[in-house]
């Protein structure tokens, strides 16, 4: 008798979120499996790779992660550019520079920074703020009316200002971020409430990214249980994709910037670990891992 | 059920400036009230009781006592203000608690022997409270064993299963209903306690009640004798008294796994359908549960 492998089948669904517009629009979720289960279930959309562009340089930046970027950093169209190059299926444009206790750059001008990058590239683009909740409003604000209809990703919406985001996003068709401090039930907290502004097609979970050895297991079973919970027992507050932006917290640890392999690995385990739990965009900053994590994702490896 | 009213708690601060000053009205105005709307025991909750323990605990037990008929449950840590409290007592009193740790066995149980109390004793040991209902299970047969050993029998032991929080911990908030069905066959006589409010502890203040309220009705159909509980509430009080049978019955049906269809329900019915799947561990809480 040949032997049948028994299936899992779920009654819940991730929710298939679209970003950007026209030929290069990206779509994500969709699958009513749990991570990387293809064999359990029906047609979804594989996990996303992002590389990191940050519009305050790379001043901070470990020397091996600035290499592949050396001579664009200062020009943020250039460096989308060749992260694309270099194989991101998108753009994850960080507005550090907008930060009110560094560059404090204004609104305007990193709106005016976004309708750029956005003009010179055809994959769609995440923005984040600089995380300081006030500021964020202003900035986001203004990126989402300058980029009116283009379908950005942006955020975050915390719990101090995800209504004034949300409304930003809403009124000029975006979708959004909502991020939470590892914590799943403000997490739920936050969706529901979102939910009142946007349907969950146009929204993103971020549960907080942690690298290895920095609490990156607490993001791990954060995401685990929110995928199971939305998709094993079916709750629609919590069956929003996931996005974890890593980069910057694996670069910024002692050992990646102590040195080059130990930098490598500790953003592609902490990559590889998150992609496991369930992320459905994953934000990094070296292209060879990018490439490693594309490969993983495509079954290469 | 027996409801306790718990709301002489040193940790209202009401209560604690008026221990601080021997102020008797505050106190004797709690405990009018608690007896007006039905408590069938009053909680004096002394905590450490660190300045004066013997002369403080008389003090709360007398003054508490110049108005109010009610037995007491005296809650404190404080052996001493355990004991001076108890001494005094003119109704059988209920020594507010004792646990599986030996400092609990050593000093608090011996006192409920020598002056005849009934005894709440909870499933806390040295190794700190036990995460599921068969450490629950283990830890408070020994303890009970030890206590019977003292001369206390089960009839006199009101077991607490300690709830935490809804908010914290929300699987411990099933495994402690869990326990409390099987507790009668692990221990023929036992009866039990909890401190209600503590499952509603850090949620929104104005959503504390319908947490309380709901877990109550769980609890009692699980078999619970008795709770700490806000008796100021007089919604819980009416339910306790077998009214809102329409919510007593919705909660009971989710409880059973029964389907329940919301649609249409007013929407008090349905906020306590979406409570008790919480507290069943079926939603997934947040401080918005009955907003989805």
């Amino acid at each position: 008798m040949e032997y049948k492998a028994p299936l899992e089948t779920y009654t819940g669904r991730v929710k298939e979120v679209t970003l950007g517009k026209g030929a290069g629009a990206l779509k994500i979720g969709g699958g009513n499996i749990l991570p990387l289960h293809y064999f359990e279930g029906s047609t979804v959309h594989r996990p996303l790779v992002a590389l990191e562009v940050n519009d305050n340089g790379a001043d901070r930046w470990a020397e091996w992660v600035v290499q592949p970027y050396k001579d664009v950093v200062s020009d943020p169209v250039k460096w989308a550019k060749r992260c694309l190059d270099l194989g991101a299926d998108l753009i994850c444009l960080h507005l550090d520079g907008t930060d009110p206790q560094g560059a404090n750059r204004s609104a305007a001008e990193a709106a005016a920074i976004v309708e750029k990058v956005l003009s010179e590239v055809d994959v769609p683009l995440i923005v984040y703020g600089c995380e300081d909740d006030k500021k964020d409003v202003e900035v986001l604000t203004a990126v989402a009316e300058a980029c009116k209809g283009e379908n950005l990703l942006l955020g975050p919406a915390v719990k101090e200002n995800y209504e004034a985001v949300a409304r930003a996003v809403a009124d000029n068709g975006h979708c959004v971020i909502a991020q939470t401090p590892i914590d799943l039930n403000l997490e739920k907290e936050l969706n529901v409430k979102l939910l009142k502004q946007l349907p969950p097609e146009r929204i993103v979970i971020d549960p907080l990214s942690s690298a290895l050895g920095y609490g990156m297991e607490y993001s791990f079973t954060i995401m685990e249980r929110t995928r199971q919970i939305g998709v094993v027992f079916g709750d629609v507050a919590m069956q929003m994709p996931i996005i974890a932006d890593l980069g910057g917290e694996c670069w910024k640890t002692n050992q990646a910037r102590a040195d080059r392999e130990q930098g490598m690995h500790w953003e592609s385990v902490t990559a590889m670990s998150l992609l496991l739990a369930g992320a459905d965009i994953l934000v990094l900053r070296h292209p060879d891992n990018c490439r490693l994590l594309k490969e993983a994702i495509e079954g290469k490896i | 059920m027996i409801l306790i009213g718990e709301n002489i708690h040193i940790i209202s601060k009401v209560v604690s400036e008026a221990v601080r000053n021997r102020d008797a009205a505050p106190i004797q105005s709690f405990a009018r009230e608690q007896s007006r709307a039905g408590a069938d025991y009053l909680d004096l909750n002394l905590g450490p009781a660190r300045k004066d323990p013997e002369e403080v605990g008389a003090w709360l037990v007398n003054t508490v006592q110049e108005v109010a008929d009610l037995p007491i449950s005296l809650d404190t840590m404080n052996p001493l203000a355990m004991e001076a409290g108890l001494k005094i007592c003119k109704k059988r009193p209920l020594l507010n608690s004792a646990s599986g740790k030996s400092e609990s066995k050593l000093n608090m149980m011996p006192l409920a022997v020598k002056y005849h109390t009934q005894v709440i004793i909870s499933v806390i040991t040295d190794q700190g409270c036990p995460p599921d209902v068969d450490s629950r299970v283990e830890s408070i047969m020994d303890t009970v064993a030890y206590a019977n050993g003292l001369g206390i029998p089960n009839e006199d032991v009101w077991v607490d299963p300690i709830i935490l929080p809804v908010s914290a911990d929300q699987k411990q908030v099933h495994e402690a209903l869990e326990f409390i069905k099987i507790l009668p066959d692990l221990l023929p006589g036992i009866k039990s306690v909890v401190g209600l409010s503590n499952v509603s502890n850090g949620t929104p203040p104005q959503l504390r009640g319908i947490l309380n309220r709901t877990y109550m009705v769980m609890l009692e159909k699980n078999g619970i004798y008795s709770a700490i509980a806000d008796v100021l509430d007089p919604e819980l009080i009416e339910l306790n008294r077998g009214g809102q049978a329409a919510v007593r019955s919705l909660i009971y049906k989710v409880m059973d796994g029964e389907p329940v269809d919301a649609a249409g329900l007013p929407e008090l019915e349905r906020n306590y359908i979406k409570t008790a799947r919480v507290l069943m561990g079926e939603a997934l809480y947040s401080h918005a549960w009955l907003e989805s």
